[in-house]
């Protein structure tokens, strides 16, 4: 990396935003041979650390926490007290109305509804992977540690080729969350770009094979009852689930 | 579920309105709202959560002219870049707490509260971004400009206040 590369990174990096290890192995060397940056670096340090010695806090007066301490306890209670016939029957009407359009909303979505909202938390999760959470839990490119790893945190196992040959390094795998429910996620890599592939059980054969949405592609299949969902930033996403199909066909 | 970040609240308050009277108020009545919501909140992050609804009741307060201080959510967005001041002598430089106040005053309002949010809250990114309802992107751009302001105006204040 370059010291303009490093300087767009370095407020992240500081921040402790940072969980690519790869970047951040890159960073770090770059600060240990480049002064100007270290000094930077260090600057940005000096600045969060003199907010925080010198900065005024103002802690909540005590009447206001006590205030506010009123309002909690008085709060839980508001629903109850008398209640009369004609309000419960109203109450009860309306549960009904509530139950009928939950129950409308489960039947409908998003299992029935795959599109839009899923592929946002795919590229959401993806973005949150890459960016402020982390990427990985198990971080090894060994599929042998990959595969057993999920064992126990999810009920379906999935599949995890070996694509380095490809040029598909695996390089860890992690848990997940998409729209609610618990998924793996595989870490690949093309070159400098990640892949992040969701895999989860399948809840209805999901019509959409890709999508783009905000510059980073989908592209979807399904095997073994598992839909798999790979999203990335690099155009190889066909060839990359060409390669995942034939090495997991048996 | 909220007490714990009243606090939290109250200094954001008071950052973001610059009076004690105000701020109490601005806290008191997102408490209440609070606890009017607190069953539709489904979240982990209980302190982003009431501080997002802290910082709207201080916007609302703006908004009606108490106290008299223009909010301009964003304004600085699409400010030139500024130039970045210079580390080295950001680094010989000794600073105080009326300085450090000072400046941190001198900050509009949408980048005073990133510094409170990020270094003295601590706050994650995706959590401030839960606050400022804004995306992470927006948050990286925005604290990234109030470092580099603050670090500007505790240079300058700096060169006033020596002997």
């Amino acid at each position: 990396m370059n010291c303009e590369q490093v300087s767009e990174l370095l407020e992240s990096y500081g921040d402790g935003e940072f969980t690519n290890a790869i970047q951040a192995r890159e960073i770090q060397a770059h600060l240990d041979t480049c002064p100007a940056c270290r000094e930077k670096f260090e600057a940005q340090k000096r600045l969060g650390s003199v907010v925080r010695e010198f900065a005024a806090y103002h802690s909540a007066p005590d009447r206001l926490l006590q205030s506010i301490a009123a309002i909690g306890a008085v709060e839980p209670e508001r629903p109850k007290r008398s209640i009369n016939r004609g309000l419960l029957v109203w109450s009860f009407a309306n549960l009904c109305w509530s139950a009928a359009a939950l129950f409308l909303v489960l039947c409908f979505w998003p299992g029935h509804k795959p599109g839009q909202s899923l592929v946002s938390d795919l590229v959401s999760g993806h973005i949150r992977s890459l960016q402020a959470q982390h990427l990985f839990d198990v971080p090894s490119s060994d599929r042998h540690t990959v595969k057993p790893w999920f064992q126990g945190k999810l009920n379906f196992s999935p599949d995890v080729p070996n694509l380095a040959s490809d040029g598909f390094p695996l390089v860890g795998g992690r848990l997940d969350t998409v729209g609610g429910h618990p998924v793996a996620a595989l870490v690949y890599m093309r070159g400098k770009h990640t892949i992040n592939v969701f895999v989860m059980q399948a809840v209805s054969s999901s019509q959409v094979s890709s999508a783009s949405q905000s510059g980073y592609h989908l592209i979807h299949w399904s095997e073994h009852g598992l839909e798999y969902w790979a999203v990335s930033d690099t155009d190889s996403l066909p060839q990359f689930r060409d390669r995942f199909l034939t090495e997991t066909q048996p | 579920m909220v007490l714990p970040h009243v606090s939290a609240g109250h200094n954001l308050a008071r950052c973001l309105l610059r009076n004690d009277h105000d701020a109490e108020d601005a806290v008191q009545t997102a408490a209440v709202r609070a606890f009017q919501a607190i069953d539709g909140f489904r979240g982990s992050d209980g302190k982003a959560w009431f501080l997002a609804i802290v910082r709207r009741s201080c916007l609302n307060l703006l908004r009606q002219g108490r106290p008299a201080t223009i909010w301009d959510d964003g304004a600085e967005d699409q400010l030139p870049d500024l130039r970045t001041p210079d580390p080295q002598q950001f680094l010989m430089k000794a600073f105080d707490a009326e300085l450090v106040n000072q400046a941190i005053g001198a900050l509009p309002p949408d980048l005073r509260e990133m510094i409170v949010l990020r270094e003295v809250e601590g706050m994650a990114y995706r959590e401030i971004a839960a606050v400022i309802d804004h995306p992470i992107g927006t948050v990286m751009s925005r604290l990234s400009h109030a470092r580099r302001r603050l670090q500007e105006l505790l240079l300058e204040g700096g060169i006033e206040g020596l002997p």
